[in-house]
């Protein structure tokens, strides 16, 4: 008996359905392992020295879902003492927090906009652990030069496997620190007779030491270091002053004494004013580990005493009838 | 002392001037703060802002007296506390607190330079004299565009979106009306 076109189209329905339906169940079946032992059997048999072969599978990567930087803000103590920041990150792994492998944990901070400005710490521990849940511990030391702004924050960690987990997503600001110290503990001058000229300190340069992370001036010579100075009166006779003018300063010493001391004059000496900031130009103060004694973070200024009027007698003069002189920067 | 003492001692002999600027245990004191050059203090206008400073003195060995004076910008920065000295002990941190407060009529970009000077006070009664050392904070505050100009900005913005809208819809209406009058005629 002839079909109808109807039921022809209904039974062509019904063929393509039931092709469609075993299609789809031959390819899930491959996809959830049921043919793996046949096809091993398969691989065995043609292979004379078969091996067995162990294969660990580890459901999902690594995930570090939080880092923890506490408040996000701190400050650096001045030199020479470091500053540590504890920093925490908290890591998911869908298999179990035992696939986590510990020894990979790092964390790295690095300042944006700084050169070469990077901190990491390999030695990351467990905090504390769940089932799938591990929370590292990370001690981050920075120095007194460490700069100041936003540091980025990358926590990574791999698993057993090798899937690695990165984060990226939390800032560290660390705020200035402005700060010198200076030495030696007093300046001197030898002896010299009345009318006497271009006299450098017998024990200059006055050393600066940068104990901050900012730096004091910068490369084009603009100097943000400034001395008040006062006069110096007579220790006997304190009517007798050497004037604040008649000093001055620089960066750079000369062959002293006489006219080639630079810091005597011209260029760059700086001169002074009683009770008044006065620039030394062209001495800067850049930031860095001055405990290198290399001059990193340091600078050092030279003085003259230019002119010992003839109107002055001979004695001691100093600061001790007046206020102190004063190295200020900013 | 006893450095002048030796050199007065030989005044006699050398006839001539002995100059002498000692310098005593200079204090090594360092400032902490969130705003330096780089990082300005950004206020809107006629905000009030309270912050600090952090007074450093963790490797003197002897406490610290501070004055602090601010030095640029008075009429924006005071110092919150009644007294401007500041003693700051060996091995510890003090916080110095400032209130910074800007006017009103303030422009949104406008820049307000301030500086806090802090200067060691030395001690000369034992007859040392000393070099002092000082420190200049100085950072700038930067206006914000204030509450009432982001209103205003908004309120451009809404009037202008509403001015388009409104002519779209006027003119969607005029080319119906257009269309059902040429029907008319027909």
């Amino acid at each position: 008996m002839k079909k109808g076109k109807g039921e022809r189209v209904l039974e062509r329905s019904k063929n393509t359905f039931v092709f469609v339906f075993v299609l789809l169940l031959f390819v899930a079946l491959i996809a959830i392992g049921y043919f793996s032992g046949f096809f091993g059997k398969i691989t065995t048999f043609d292979t004379a020295t078969s091996k067995s072969v162990g294969v660990n599978i580890t459901v999902g990567a690594p995930v570090i879902i939080e880092v923890l930087n506490g408040t996000g803000t701190m400050s650096l103590s001045a030199a020479t003492l470091s500053t540590s920041r504890v920093i925490n990150f908290t890591v998911y792994h869908g298999a179990g927090s035992q696939f986590l492998n510990d020894s990979t944990a790092y964390l790295n901070i690095t300042l944006v906009g700084g050169v070469g400005e990077l901190l990491r710490n390999n030695s990351c521990t467990r905090l504390n652990q769940s089932a799938n849940y591990v929370t590292y511990s990370c001690n981050i030391t920075m120095w007194w030069w460490d700069g100041a702004g936003n540091w980025n924050i990358t926590a990574e960690i791999e698993d057993n496997n090798s899937n690695v987990a990165i984060n990226s997503s939390t800032t560290l600001f660390v705020g200035s620190t402005t700060g010198f110290e200076m030495s030696p503990n007093n300046l001197t001058w030898a002896a010299m007779g009345l009318g006497a000229t271009n006299q450098s300190s017998n024990n200059d340069p006055l050393v600066l030491n940068n104990t901050g992370n900012q730096p004091i001036g910068n490369a084009t010579g603009t100097s943000n270091i400034s001395i008040n100075a006062t006069d110096l009166k007579g220790e006997t006779n304190n009517i007798y002053s050497l004037f604040a003018n008649n000093f001055s300063a620089g960066p750079v010493g000369g062959s002293c004494p006489g006219a080639a001391c630079t810091e005597c004059g011209g260029g760059y000496a700086g001169n002074f004013s009683r009770n008044k900031y006065a620039n030394v130009t062209n001495v800067i103060l850049p930031k860095g580990n001055y405990t290198k004694q290399d001059g990193t973070g340091q600078e050092q200024i030279f003085f003259c005493l230019r002119i010992a009027g003839y109107e002055i007698i001979s004695q001691a003069y100093s600061t001790v009838n007046m206020t102190a002189w004063t190295v200020k920067i900013g | 002392m006893k450095n002048i003492d030796k050199i007065m001692a030989g005044k006699e002999i050398l006839v001539g001037l002995m100059v002498l600027i000692c310098i005593g245990n200079v204090a090594a004191f360092a400032i902490s703060s969130d705003y330096w050059s780089q990082y300005p203090l950004r206020m809107a206008p006629g905000e009030t802002k309270e912050f600090s400073l952090i007074l450093q003195n963790l490797v003197g060995t002897s406490d610290l007296k501070l004055k602090a004076v601010v030095s640029t910008g008075s009429s924006v920065l005071r110092l919150a506390d009644s007294s401007d000295i500041y003693i700051v002990p060996a091995g510890e941190k003090k916080n110095v607190d400032l209130i910074a407060s800007v006017p009103a009529d303030s422009k949104p970009g406008q820049i307000y330079n301030v500086k806090v000077d802090f200067s060691e006070i030395t001690d000369s009664s034992s007859g040392e004299f000393r070099l002092g050392t000082a420190i200049g904070q100085g950072f700038d505050i930067v206006i914000l565009p204030g509450v009432v100009e982001e209103l205003n900005k908004n309120l451009i913005l809404y009037i202008a979106a509403g001015a388009i809208l409104l002519a779209v819809i006027i003119f969607i209406l005029l080319r119906i009306l257009k269309k059902k009058s040429k029907k008319k005629r027909r």
